[in-house]
């Protein structure tokens, strides 16, 4: 009985005081999306491929990201050009999978990929999440060519690696 | 015997050992990359180095022969120190590309710099570069129809030029200029095409030489390896199948001392493209109308049982037939032999369906003159002369062929004698040339020869004096002598050879298809037997007449009785034997023949009267035949079963020595094919017979039981090298 | 190209030697006398005479830069570019040759007079910077005396 009582009396109030105290605080929640958050420069969002300045991919697909990558979201097949350079043929990155830790932009030897920072890039089709060659490489000015995604169609300019939301 | 201790171990080793050899024997590693010990030992690229107690200098282990009470250290500071530097040298000039080289994953250099290198380098100059083409970026350069060449990666450490050189016997590959100018390369429009060349990709301990059709197709780590063996030629190398999913991406060898010692040729090396094939078999295929149309599994199988067993009701058992192959294995041979004796109950089986003109079969337990090979292949490079008749041996069997050049290096004689000119030639003390079909006559000449110059050994021989007066007349006849001039050699030809084969201490003999599918082929044989025997070598170990099949798996075909008239292991048939491949087609033309099944073979492209074979299949009411591609045969076929490549199933092959060598499979096979054996087992299911093996192991055990040369092997140990089974 | 009298003495060459891989050298000497450069063809003929494989000869003759290929100029200019020759600064000898010539190392110029090669040691050592013009040996250089040598060798044609 006053066990009951105990709980009734003491341990609510004392729960709620926590509760009413954060009413007259500042609200830590953003009103999304037409507030952002600032994100941490060390932010890891959609991966971005870089290319070089006379407009070639970076990429020669050697197959450290896809070897580091614990998931093993990254799939590629290499080829070789008219020039006899190795580049990737197929290279493809599946979202879904991926769980951003890094891993593949710390392996590149080549200073290819890069986890920028877009993170609105859900859909409704999961085949849309596998995101090809051509949807992870950047301009050379580093702008994304186009942005496969649901919510805002495809729309070139962004700059994955200032996006901030 | 030499007592020394390395890193604090005692060992004693043979004198003249080195002390590398000796610090392998104790299972400690020392790093090299121009050492290779089927090779000549340079030094040249001082990885090996070592410290010995008393000498001030650190000593090249790999060319240092140990002597009595030597102190080794392999891990001394000093030893750590030159390895490190030998690598920051090498890698001055090695440029980091690793991410785009090929050998990525399995270089020497990589996992030895990973190992015992330094992680910075203290050389700020440029790199050096081999510019190939100056308006390009890249420094490849194909230098031959299987080798690209990228000089920028080179350590030179010429193991590629001392293979070629010391190993194939060729010199399309050489070292240019010198220090650290110097250049790997063939001579200006000359590439470097000889069957083994692919060897050079292997041996390669940098990304230097690369093969093309591995270039930039996967990482090595994204592939697997599955060891199994080589179904291109009798010879039977070890290999490793490198794939991914369904997909073979390269060929490599795997060493097996018995075999191939770590070589292969081109042919098994880059010969894999039928297994990825397009146009491989995927379903099974039943002509309705004059047109193959694809049919499911249940009504095929159905469709085939129904009309084998409605004509062996109606003209009796005996008007089936079956041909089997030397490309498929033991266990589908097997089972196709058993499915004929006891499914349907006729021996009409055959194999042989390159030639008209078949040897005898051979009996059991002895090992007698039809086959194979009396020596192992190892024996062959011990021998001291070497006969090689009526065989191109560089094509039909590389790596025999390459025993030969190894038996040439150790100053042993060669002999060929051949129709046309073979590339082995260029090592013959003795190369004849007669003209063809005349081999019996060339025989009978070197023979008289002996015999009339008394050279023949008599007490060894064991003939007596009449028998050598038989052989005498029957050679000195004068039709023999007659004939001899028809031969195109001359006598002072003759008399050489005669000269090189009496003086020899041992003779090995390798006969090749062209003696095995003569019209006179028993006659030859038997005249070398003679000659084995005048000389005196019949019961020597490297000595003997060798019978070199042409398929990965002649010798288990045989040892498994796709013969008319042997069961497996060669045991007698009591009753009256069955019809050869040549009786089958005159069967097939009198119309006793009603239905064929040919699994793995490809008569209209094997035998030697095309147009003869082709109206006669033409004639059968049921042709079916069994593959993994639309042969020309499967194009005039009534049905036609999807089987499985060498990749795609388990099961043994015999090589020509009679070694028994385990396949592993690599993937499922392609698509609705199925493993020979299975589709064997389908169709006697469906017979009502009971044959109920679920791998190929079950029937591998039968078979041992079955076959008495087969039995004891264990399928567990088979495939791991050395403990492989070797027919008795 | 070469004449009898050369194909002959060559082969006389082979018994000379108990390697007959030796003879090469001896054999190259008399065709850089009789024809002063070397080819494809040349090489194919020398192994021919010795022999020998092809290859056989060309790895050795590629090793001595003393052998001048088939479009060398009338005088070949040999900078040494070994050690006490690069210390006491035949590297910058070099690119003033270069400049001047207006050719790159291993280059001839237009009108076949000059090729510029940067070869190995010499053996003139103690009059380093040094350099060969054909079989005469110029040393102490500097960049004057490279001046100098260069317009006589001109003014010679």
């Amino acid at each position: 009985m006053f066990e009951v009582f105990k709980t009734i009396f003491l341990a609510i109030p004392k729960g709620l005081s926590v509760t009413f105290k954060y009413l007259f605080t500042k609200a830590i929640t953003v009103r999304y999306p037409e507030q952002k958050l600032t994100l941490s420069p060390r932010y890891r969002g959609l991966h971005y491929l870089k290319r070089n300045e006379d407009g070639s991919e970076k990429c020669v697909c050697c197959g450290l990201c896809a070897a580091a990558c614990p998931s093993g979201c990254i799939y590629m097949e290499p080829a070789e050009d008219e020039f006899g350079q190795r580049y990737a043929k197929v290279y493809e990155i599946n979202e879904l999978r991926c769980i951003f830790c890094g891993y593949c932009q710390e392996a590149c030897p080549k200073e290819a990929i890069f986890l920028g920072k877009e993170y609105e890039f859900s859909n409704d089709q999961r085949e849309k999440m596998i995101y090809k060659k051509e949807d992870l490489l950047v301009s050379i000015f580093g702008q994304r060519m186009k942005r496969p995604d649901a919510r805002t169609g495809p729309s070139g300019g962004v700059r994955p690696d200032e996006h901030s939301g | 015997m030499v007592t020394l201790t390395i890193d604090g171990k005692q060992i004693i080793v043979e004198e003249g050992t080195t002390i590398l050899k000796a610090a392998e024997k104790l299972g400690i590693e020392i790093p090299t990359f121009c050492y290779h010990d089927q090779l000549e030992t340079v030094g040249a690229c001082r990885m090996c180095l070592v410290e010995v107690e008393k000498i001030p200098k650190l000593q090249v282990a790999c060319a240092t022969v140990v002597s009595e009470g030597m102190v080794v250290r392999t891990d001394s500071p000093q030893v750590v120190n030159a390895r490190k530097g030998v690598l920051e040298f090498l890698l001055i000039n090695h440029p980091l590309d690793c991410p785009v080289c090929d050998k990525g994953g399995e270089c020497e250099l990589q996992n030895l710099v990973f190992k015992y290198g330094s992680d910075k380098s203290r050389f700020v100059e440029g790199k050096r570069r081999y510019i190939v083409d100056p308006k390009s970026k890249y420094d490849d350069l194909a230098i031959g129809p299987h080798i690209i060449r990228n000089m920028n990666r080179c350590i030179q450490c010429r193991k590629c030029v001392r293979f070629i050189n010391e190993i194939a016997g060729e010199d399309d590959l050489g070292t240019f200029k010198r220090g650290s100018k110097t250049e790997i390369n063939i001579l200006p429009d000359i590439p470097i095409d000889n069957p083994y060349s692919g060897n050079v990709t292997e041996i390669c301990p940098v990304g230097a030489l690369t093969s093309k059709s591995f270039r930039y197709k996967i990482r090595v780590w994204q592939t697997e390896a599955i060891p199994t063996v080589c179904p291109q030629c009798a010879d039977g190398c070890n290999i490793r199948i490198w794939k991914k999913d369904e997909r073979i991406y390269r060929i490599t060898s795997r060493r097996n001392d018995e075999v191939d010692e770590g070589f292969l040729c081109d042919k098994g090396r880059f010969g894999f493209d039928f297994v990825n094939h397009p146009d491989r078999l995927k379903n099974p295929l039943i002509k309705k109308n004059g047109k193959l149309s694809e049919a499911p599994w249940d009504e095929t199988i159905k469709f085939v049982t129904s009309s084998f067993m409605k004509i062996k009701g109606e003209t009796g058992s005996d008007s089936l037939a079956g041909v089997g192959s030397g490309k498929v294995t033991n266990e589908d041979n097997y089972l196709f032999q058993k499915f004929f004796r006891s499914v349907i109950g006729t021996n009409n089986i055959d194999h042989r369906v390159d030639s008209k003109n078949l040897l005898p079969s051979p009996d059991t337990q002895i090992r007698n003159k039809y086959f194979g090979m009396k020596n192992t292949i190892n024996q062959i490079a011990n021998s001291k002369l070497i006969l090689v008749l009526g065989c191109d041996l560089e094509k039909e069997h590389p790596i025999i062929n390459l025993r030969v050049i190894k038996a040439r290096r150790k100053g042993s004689s060669i002999l060929v004698a051949n129709p046309v000119s073979t590339r082995l030639n260029r090592f013959a003390q003795n190369g004849l040339l007669y003209k063809q079909r005349t081999e019996t006559d060339f025989l009978n000449g070197v023979l008289r020869e002996i015999i009339e110059t008394k050279q023949y050994d008599n007490a060894k021989s064991g003939f007596s004096s009449s028998e050598i007066e038989d052989l005498r007349r029957k050679v000195s006849s004068s039709d023999s002598l007659k004939a001899l001039q028809t031969t195109g050699i001359g006598a002072e030809n003759i008399k050489s050879f005669v000269n090189a084969l009496v003086k020899a201490e041992s003779i090995i003999i390798l006969c090749g298809a062209e003696i095995i599918s003569n019209p006179k082929n028993v006659e030859i044989i038997n005249s070398l037997y003679d000659l084995i025997r005048l000389t005196g070598h019949q019961d020597k170990d490297n000595s003997g007449v060798n019978l070199l099949w042409k398929h990965s798996n002649s010798q288990g075909t045989l040892d498994c009785g796709i013969l008319p008239d042997r069961l497996p292991g060669y045991v007698r048939i009591s009753g009256k034997p069955g019809l050869n491949f040549n009786l089958m087609l005159e069967a097939v033309n009198q119309g006793k023949i009603k239905a064929m099944y040919i699994m793995g073979s490809d008569p209209l492209s094997e035998y030697p009267d095309r147009e003869y074979v082709k109206s006669t299949l033409g004639k059968l009411e049921i042709l079916l035949v069994q593959d993994i591609l639309i042969t020309e045969t499967a194009k005039i076929a009534n049905v036609i079963l999807p089987g499985a490549s060498f990749a795609e199933k388990e099961g043994t092959f015999t090589n020509v020595e009679g070694r028994v060598q385990k396949l592993n499979k690599a993937f499922d096979p392609l698509a609705d094919s199925k493993a020979d054996g299975q589709i064997i087992c389908l169709l006697a299911q469906a017979m009502g017979h009971e044959f109920e093996y679920r791998t190929p192991k079950d029937i591998f055990k039968e078979l041992t039981g079955v076959s008495p040369i087969y039995s004891g092997m264990d399928w567990e140990t088979l495939g791991l090298s050395k403990k492989q089974g070797k027919v008795k | 190209m070469l004449s009898e009298i050369a194909k002959k003495k060559i082969s006389e060459l082979k018994t000379k030697f108990p390697e007959r891989k030796s003879a090469i050298l001896p054999a190259m000497h008399m065709v850089l006398e009789e024809v002063g450069f070397y080819n494809k063809d040349i090489l194919k003929q020398v192994a021919g005479l010795l022999g020998l494989s092809e290859m056989e000869v060309a790895e050795t003759v590629s090793f001595y830069t003393y052998f001048p290929k088939e479009g060398v100029g009338k005088y070949h200019i040999q900078v040494c570019t070994n050690l006490s020759c690069m210390l006491l600064g035949a590297e910058g000898l070099v690119s003033y040759l270069e400049e001047k010539l207006k050719i790159k190392v291993g280059e001839t110029t237009p009108d076949g007079i000059f090729t510029l090669s940067a070869v190995e040691c010499l053996g003139s050592c103690g009059t380093a910077p040094m350099m060969q013009v054909n079989q005469i040996y110029y040393e102490n250089l500097n960049r004057a005396k490279i001046d100098q040598i260069i317009d006589d060798l001109k003014m010679k044609k």
